[in-house]
C-alpha cells in the first residue's frame, strides 16, 4: 500500500464524521424546530405521516442517500482495483450533496411559499457590519504571501511532475472561499420585531460559525498548496520526506480542526433551533444572490477540474 | 439598536425608515457622530430596493439630521431638524390633533396620549 495509508487515513476521518452526523443529525434535520415544522416551514398537525408529508420526507432523504450511494460505488471500485490514490476524487460527492440539499430547500420553499409566514413587523440592526470585524488583515496578508511564495517557487524551480491544474484549482478555491466569507459576514436579514435581541444573537452566531468554518477550509487548502509547491520545487535543497510529512500533518490537523468546528457549530445550531424562536426561513432571505455566486463558483471549479490536460 | 418596520403600515416604507431613525435620534439612542449602516446593508437586510433606503437617507440629510457618505453609511449630524419653523411644526401638530379629535377622543384623553408619547420620544431630548 506504500504511502496510500495517508490518503486512507484522511478519508477515514471524513467517514467517521459522517457516521456521526448522518444518522444522529441529518436524518431528522427538517424537524430541527420541532414537529410543527418541516425544514423551517410550519406544517399542519399530522402532516409528517400524511401522503404529502411522506413524499417530501422521501425526497429529503434521497438528497442524503443518492450522493452517498454514489460515493459507496466509487469506494467499492477503488477498493476492487486497489487504486487508493484516487480516494480524494470521492470528495466530489461533497459539492453534489450540497447542491442537492440546496436544490431540495429551494424546491420545498417554492412549492410551499404560501405556507411561509413572514412576520408583519420586522427589525433590522443599525450597527454597521464591517469586514474588519471578521477579517484579520495581517493574517490575510501573511496568507497571500504564502500563496504568492508557493507560486513563485513552482515557477522558479518547479519539477516536470507539476500538474498545474492542482495549484490552480487550490488557489481558485481559496479565492472563492474568501468571497464566500465576505458574503456571509455582510449578509443579514430582517428579524422578527419581538425578541429581536435573541434573534440577532443567533444571527451573529451563524455568521461567526460560518466564517470560522470557511477560514479553516481556506487554511487547509493553502497548506496543501504550499506543501505541493514545496514537494515539487525543493528537491535537492531541503529534505522532501520531512516537508511532505510536515505538510501532511498540518493538512490533517487543519481538517480535523475544521470538522470539530463544524460538529460543534451544528450541535449548537440544533440546540438553538429547539428554542421557541421562529425558524430563519420565516424571515426574508434573498436566495437569488447566493444561488448565482454558488453556481458560478461551482461551474468554475468543474471547469478547472475536468478541463482536459494536454 | 434596531429600526422597526411594519409591512402592513399605511406609511410608505421609506417614511417608516425616516420616522424610525428620527425617533432614535430624538430619544438619544442615536447620538451625534453615530454611524448608520450603508444603504446596501439596510436594504439587503429588509429585502427592499436600494432606492427605498437611499430616499430615506436623502430625506434625513435634507432635514440636516444626517450626513450621507457615498459608498459607506451615514453619520448622525445633529439632534435638531433644520427646516421646520414654528409655523411648520404647528401645522404638523394640528393635523395630528385633528385626527385624534375626529377619532372621537376627549380632550383629557388626547392630553394624556400626548404626554405618554412625549415621554417615550422626547424623554432624553430636553
Amino acid at each position: 500500500m506504500g504511502s496510500d495509508w495517508k490518503v486512507i487515513l484522511c478519508y477515514s476521518i471524513t467517514v467517521l464524521y459522517r457516521l456521526w452526523w448522518i444518522p444522529i443529525r441529518a436524518w431528522r434535520l427538517p424537524l430541527k424546530n420541532g414537529e410543527r415544522y418541516f425544514q423551517d416551514i410550519e406544517v399542519p398537525e399530522g402532516w409528517h405521516t400524511s401522503a404529502e408529508g411522506r413524499k417530501w420526507w422521501r425526497r429529503y432523504r434521497a438528497t442524503i442517500i443518492v450522493p452517498h450511494a454514489l460515493e459507496a460505488c466509487g469506494l467499492m471500485a477503488i477498493a476492487l482495483w486497489g487504486q487508493w490514490k484516487q480516494l480524494p476524487m470521492l470528495s466530489l460527492v461533497a459539492p453534489v450533496f450540497v447542491g442537492m440539499t440546496l436544490a431540495f430547500i429551494a424546491w420545498w420553499r417554492h412549492a410551499n411559499r404560501a405556507r411561509i409566514q413572514r412576520p408583519q413587523r420586522v427589525a433590522v440592526s443599525l450597527e454597521e457590519r464591517k469586514l474588519r470585524t471578521y477579517f484579520s488583515w495581517s493574517l490575510e496578508a501573511a496568507l497571500a504571501m504564502l500563496i504568492a511564495a508557493s507560486w513563485a517557487i513552482m515557477a522558479w524551480r518547479g519539477d516536470a511532475d507539476i500538474h498545474w491544474r492542482w495549484p490552480l484549482t487550490l488557489t481558485y478555491v481559496v479565492i472563492g472561499l474568501i468571497v464566500m466569507k465576505a458574503q456571509v459576514v455582510k449578509h443579514g436579514w430582517a428579524l422578527p420585531a419581538n425578541r429581536t435581541a435573541e434573534y440577532q444573537h443567533w444571527d451573529e452566531f451563524r455568521r461567526r460559525y460560518a466564517s470560522r468554518v470557511l477560514d479553516r477550509m481556506r487554511f487547509m487548502n493553502i497548506v496543501i498548496l504550499a506543501g505541493y509547491a514545496a514537494v515539487h520545487s525543493l528537491a535537492g535543497v531541503a529534505p522532501i520526506g520531512a516537508i511532505r510529512g510536515a505538510a501532511f500533518a498540518a493538512g490533517l490537523g487543519l481538517s480535523v480542526w475544521m470538522m470539530i468546528g463544524i460538529a460543534r457549530g451544528e450541535t449548537a445550531f440544533l440546540r438553538g433551533s429547539a428554542r421557541s424562536l421562529l425558524p430563519p426561513a420565516t424571515t426574508i432571505i434573498d436566495w437569488k444572490k447566493g444561488w448565482w455566486s454558488f453556481g458560478a463558483f461551482m461551474a468554475g471549479l468543474a471547469l478547472l477540474m475536468f478541463w482536459p490536460e494536454r | 439598536m434596531y429600526l422597526t418596520v411594519d409591512f402592513e403600515d399605511k406609511r410608505p416604507l421609506y417614511q417608516q425608515v425616516v420616522d424610525g431613525i428620527k425617533e432614535l435620534i430624538a430619544r438619544g439612542t442615536l447620538r451625534e457622530g453615530a454611524t448608520l449602516p450603508s444603504v446596501r446593508q439596510v436594504a439587503g437586510d429588509l429585502g427592499v430596493n436600494l432606492n427605498t433606503i437611499a430616499t430615506a437617507y436623502r430625506q434625513l440629510q435634507e432635514e440636516g439630521l444626517v450626513a450621507v457618505r457615498h459608498g459607506f453609511g451615514a453619520v448622525v449630524k445633529a439632534r435638531r431638524s433644520d427646516f421646520a419653523g414654528q409655523d411648520e411644526l404647528r401645522k404638523g401638530l394640528r393635523a395630528a390633533l385633528t385626527q385624534l379629535v375626529l377619532a372621537g377622543l376627549a380632550e383629557k384623553e388626547i392630553v394624556t396620549m400626548v404626554r405618554e408619547e412625549l415621554a417615550v420620544v422626547g424623554g432624553k431630548a430636553k
